[in-house]
């Protein structure tokens, strides 16, 4: 049963991490060390640095990002991410996907608790 | 400052390496997030605060990032295209990748190589790489493939959307190519199972083969998830392409045959496509037929016109109404034939005009060698003779005709023809113009011997014919000698033209330039720079080097003073039937003002700067008679007539304001200007025209008016560009058809003629009579002149008599006096026993004219002879 739970777990954030990569990069750049550490945290979306930085990648090679490089005195050089107008609209695609998704989800919920 | 062991760069180095092929597969860039990661790795190290990086402190902070793992896709998997097959990712195998790139990439880059080496394919069938634009699309095929099949092998993503677009090209061009080489398929299969060679013609259905393989692979490079972009978007730009560097091409074939049309609005609509995008050089392609070479791959085209190309007389035509140019007046079109070995495979340069009566387009490998001319001029007799020698040299591989046609000095006969055979000269046979042609052809034309033939085509214009000018560097020469009157303008100065080409076959090389010579009398050349000398008998001569542009340009003019109280002069005609002298007077006759001038003014592109100088020579017309002004243009256009010089202003502004195009139809204009003039008795018809190089409408009707009515309207000619014209050539021989000689501006020439039929003008005129005594002949103290005189007479007489529609006695008239005419020509043979076959008789060396002449000559040898005797007596004491 836990494997099962498990496997759902997988298949359940897999559409998710984009959309929570995209989000992070809503209203300003990050550099990646940073925008790695703020998603890394988000709880339950299980992510590793292992994962994200390829990710990061396809989305650039994708034109949903866009990144910069600038030196910086507190350590290695920053590469920062920025959303790309692509990249909003697919993040805006995302999201009105997953409300219309959720509340379908929550009315089964709902309907549920009342019978 | 942090210090990595070097166990630690291993083991760092080992990771990358084996998350690498990983990363590729999933769509990101490997280099990128290898970087990514050995930057966010130092800032871990950094804000660790760790001096020294150990192998164990690698392990533990990669095993905190953990392995990149396989990523979701970025988006739902695409629906499979229908242009492409399922994605695969099945590695390519050594045998499978290596016949990949051969037939992709090495094969169509050694063909496109090869053909542009050899001319293998455009010697043998058309050219498939005609602009330098062809050959960057042929090459991009093999350069699409090459990149291609490098990201497969090595499995780099990373340009494989631009990769996609690339190859969507690729298929495009290929295919297109593929098509074109279709019909050689089959013979290239046989080749290659009979000879084992015939590879090149399916090198471009190979590397269709090839470009759908690699797209294949390409698309199952980074597994199903991400679609291959750019096929069909990439196809349309490959297509697009094609279109771009054929739509010269094709646009030109589509108005050529769309001007051939038979449907008058259709053929104007061809003419005006093809003079606003018409591509000059296509067109001139088509000049020189389907000569394999010639062609090139016009597939569009080709399905437009229904597979149907216009015939090189149509083209000609066709080229001369949208350019206003001869064909044959600009050099033969620059062609990729086959070089090397190839090159036996083709000459692309057939000549279709050999032994027939037109110049024909420009022979490949022919050239003048050598041209001189030598005159002598009589001034008080008023005469001049010219000899042009004239060697031709053929570096092609067949031995070839060489053709001209040459404009004579106004008023000019050909009196002499020479050949040299074996390094000696023969002399022509003069007789009927259709036996002398018919002698050529048997010589030229079936056995393929020595022959030159030189006939009339149009007033003061030959035709000159010589084969075989030997292959491989062999040469020819002939010669012709010019019997001219001298044009009086001024009874104490005479003019000489020099004889020009008009049209020719073969080329002049750059810097080519005649050597003239003229002796006797005090001459002085304008427009041109020539040397004036004293030679050792103490004769004046003018001698130098003259361009082609020069000899052919109307300022190129010699004077020669003369005594304005010259007595007649008389000669003795030895070459007549009964005894006769002839006997010749200048006088001054009074001018005759037309009552109506109908001025037809050619409407053709090369008119156009000279209308200007027209319009200000015409307004200059002062006498009270009507003035018509006709323009040949695609109709014929009367711009105004007029009785008082005042209402002639607008004619002459729309004249200066006409807009020429292309090359017109002056044939129209004249036989309306005919009719005009015929309705009205003392009109006179005055055309001014360029060359026109082919002829539209029939010329019939206005060949009937003058034979009809010889008396009729005279129609006077002036040629404003020299080049050939065919309507005066359909007027050869006619009666009242004259020649305005051109000696200097168009303006000045045209006014000249204006002013000569002014009212209170008197113009010099030359009279010869034939008489039956030496007496009559010796009357008012005539002077003794030379045979040229009688040569003089004898030509009107002939063109007298050929008016009078007696070509029989005129040809004999013309023959006896040896005189090519309208009704006569002259012919060199190589033998006798040609001769004798063709029923000639080759004039005697000694009754022909020659520089110095025959009498001078023999006061020369008398007194040589006379010196020797002399010195020998004196040397006996």
């Amino acid at each position: 049963m836990n494997d099962y739970f498990d496997n759902w777990i997988v298949q359940a954030r897999k559409g998710l991490v984009e959309l929570c990569v995209l989000r992070a990069l809503v209203g300003r750049e990050r550099y990646g060390y940073e925008l790695v550490k703020t998603l890394v945290d988000v709880p339950g979306l299980g992510l590793s640095e292992g994962t994200l930085y390829p990710l990061l990648s396809r989305l650039r090679v994708q034109g949903l990002v866009t990144t910069r490089l600038e030196e910086s005195t507190e350590g290695p050089a920053r590469k920062y991410y920025t959303l790309t107008p692509a990249g909003r609209s697919v993040l805006t695609l995302m999201e009105d996907y997953l409300d219309t998704l959720n509340a379908g989800a929550l009315s089964l919920r709902k309907k549920g608790a009342h019978s | 400052m942090t210090t990595w062991t070097t166990a630690a760069k291993a083991e760092l180095e080992n990771y990358f390496n084996r998350i690498r092929p990983g990363l590729s597969a999933s769509g990101a860039d490997p280099d990128e997030v290898i970087e990514d990661l050995r930057r966010h790795l130092d800032a871990e190290i950094a804000a660790a605060q760790l001096t020294v990086v150990s192998e164990q402190d690698v392990r533990r902070l990669l095993a905190r990032i953990g392995a990149p793992e396989a990523p979701p896709p970025a988006n739902p998997p695409p629906a499979p295209t229908p242009d492409v097959p399922p994605p695969t990712t099945k590695p390519m195998g050594f045998v499978a990748s290596g016949w990949l790139l051969f037939i992709g990439a090495i094969l169509p880059a050694a063909t496109l190589v090869l053909e542009a080496a050899t001319g293998m394919c455009a010697g043998a069938f058309f050219d498939p790489i005609p602009t330098v634009w062809h050959m960057a699309l042929v090459a991009f095929v093999p350069f699409a493939n090459g990149w291609t099949w490098l990201a497969v092998r090595s499995g780099d993503p990373r340009r494989r959307d631009l990769l996609g677009w690339l190859n969507g090209a690729a298929i495009a061009i290929a295919t297109f190519h593929a098509f074109i080489f279709f019909p050689l398929l089959l013979p290239g299969v046989f080749a290659l199972l009979f000879f084992g060679w015939g590879l090149l013609p399916m090198s471009p259905l190979l590397a269709l083969i090839a470009a759908v393989a690699l797209r294949r692979r390409l698309r199952g490079m980074s597994g199903a998830e991400a679609a291959l972009p750019g096929f069909w978007r990439g196809l349309a730009l490959g297509f697009v392409a094609l279109a771009l560097v054929e739509a010269p091409v094709t646009l030109t074939r589509v108005g050529t045959h769309w001007a051939a049309s038979e449907t008058r609005a259709t053929e104007l609509a061809g003419l005006r496509l093809l003079r606003t995008i018409g591509r000059e050089e296509q067109m001139l392609r088509d000049c020189y037929g389907y000569n394999r070479g010639a062609q090139n791959m016009d597939l569009l085209g080709s399905l437009f016109a229904g597979g149907q190309r216009v015939s090189p007389e149509q083209a000609r035509e066709i080229f001369y109404r949208v350019t206003g140019k001869a064909f044959n007046s600009v050099p033969a079109p620059v062609v990729r034939t086959g070089r090397g070995v190839f090159g036996e495979l083709n000459d692309w340069t057939w000549d279709e005009d050999h032994g027939g009566d037109k110049v024909g387009g420009r022979i490949r490998g022919l050239s003048l060698l050598g041209s001189r001319l030598d005159a002598v001029v009589s001034p008080g007799a008023a005469w001049s003779y010219t000899e042009w020698t004239l060697e031709f040299r053929n570096d092609s591989d067949q031995p070839r005709e060489a053709r001209a046609q040459l404009l004579l000095p106004p008023g000019g006969v050909v009196s002499r023809l020479t050949l040299w055979v074996n390094g000696e000269e023969r002399e022509a046979a003069f007789a009927d113009r259709s036996q002398v042609r018919d002698a050529y052809r048997e010589v030229a034309v079936v056995k393929r011997r020595d022959p030159v033939l030189v006939t009339t085509c149009g007033p003061d214009r030959v035709l000159m014919q010589c084969f075989p000018v030997p292959s491989g560097g062999g040469t020819m020469k002939v010669r012709l000698g010019i019997t001219a009157p001298l044009l009086l303008e001024q009874s104490s100065e005479g003019l000489i033209r020099w004889p020009a080409f008009l049209e020719r076959n073969f080329s002049l090389r750059e810097g080519f330039n005649h050597s003239l010579w003229v002796e006797d009398g005090e001459v002085k050349a304008t427009g041109v720079k020539l040397t004036s000398a004293v030679n050792s008998a103490g004769k004046t001569s003018l001698h130098g080097q003259l361009s082609n542009a020069e000899l052919t340009s109307p300022d190129s003019v010699l004077r020669v003073k003369r005594d304005p109280a010259a007595r007649p002069a008389w000669t003795r005609d030895t070459h007549s039937a009964e005894p006769q002298f002839i006997r010749q007077t200048i006088t001054e006759q009074p001018a005759t003002t037309p009552r109506r001038l109908i001025v037809v003014v050619d409407g053709s592109r090369d008119m156009q700067p000279h209308l200007r100088s027209i319009a200000a020579a015409l307004a200059s017309w002062t006498p009270p008679s009507a003035l018509t002004v006709l323009v040949a243009a695609d109709e014929v256009v009367e711009l105004g007539k007029r009785s008082a010089r005042s209402s002639d202003a607008g004619a002459l502004e729309s004249l200066t304001s006409w807009h020429a195009v292309g090359g017109q139809d002056n044939v129209p204009a004249l036989i309306r200007a005919r009719e005009l003039a015929a309705a009205e008795p003392g009109a006179v018809v005055l055309w001014l025209h360029g060359p026109q190089p082919a002829v539209f409408a029939s010329t019939e009707p206005l060949v009937q008016a003058c034979q009809r009515d010889p008396a009729g309207p005279r129609l006077y000619e002036l040629q404003v560009t020299p080049g050939p014209d065919r309507v005066t050539e359909k007027l050869d021989g006619l009666g009242g058809i004259s020649s305005v000689p051109r000696l200097g501006s168009v303006e000045a020439d045209l006014k000249r003629r204006l002013d000569s039929w002014r009212s209170g003008a008197k113009t010099l005129t030359i009279a010869r009579e034939a008489v039956a005594t030496e007496a009559a002949a010796q009357a008012d103290g005539a002077v003794a002149g030379s045979q040229h005189l009688a040569r003089l007479w004898a030509r009107d007489e002939v063109d007298r008599l050929a008016a009078q529609r007696k070509p029989a006695e005129a040809a004999k008239e013309a023959a006896r006096h040896q005189l090519v005419t309208s009704v006569s020509g002259a012919v060199v043979l190589e033998n006798q026993a040609q001769f004798d076959a063709a029923g000639l008789r080759p004039v005697d060396a000694q009754s022909v004219p020659s520089i110095p002449e025959p009498s001078a000559a023999a006061v020369l040898l008398l007194g040589g002879a006379m010196l020797l005797l002399a010195r020998r007596r004196r040397h006996r004491e």
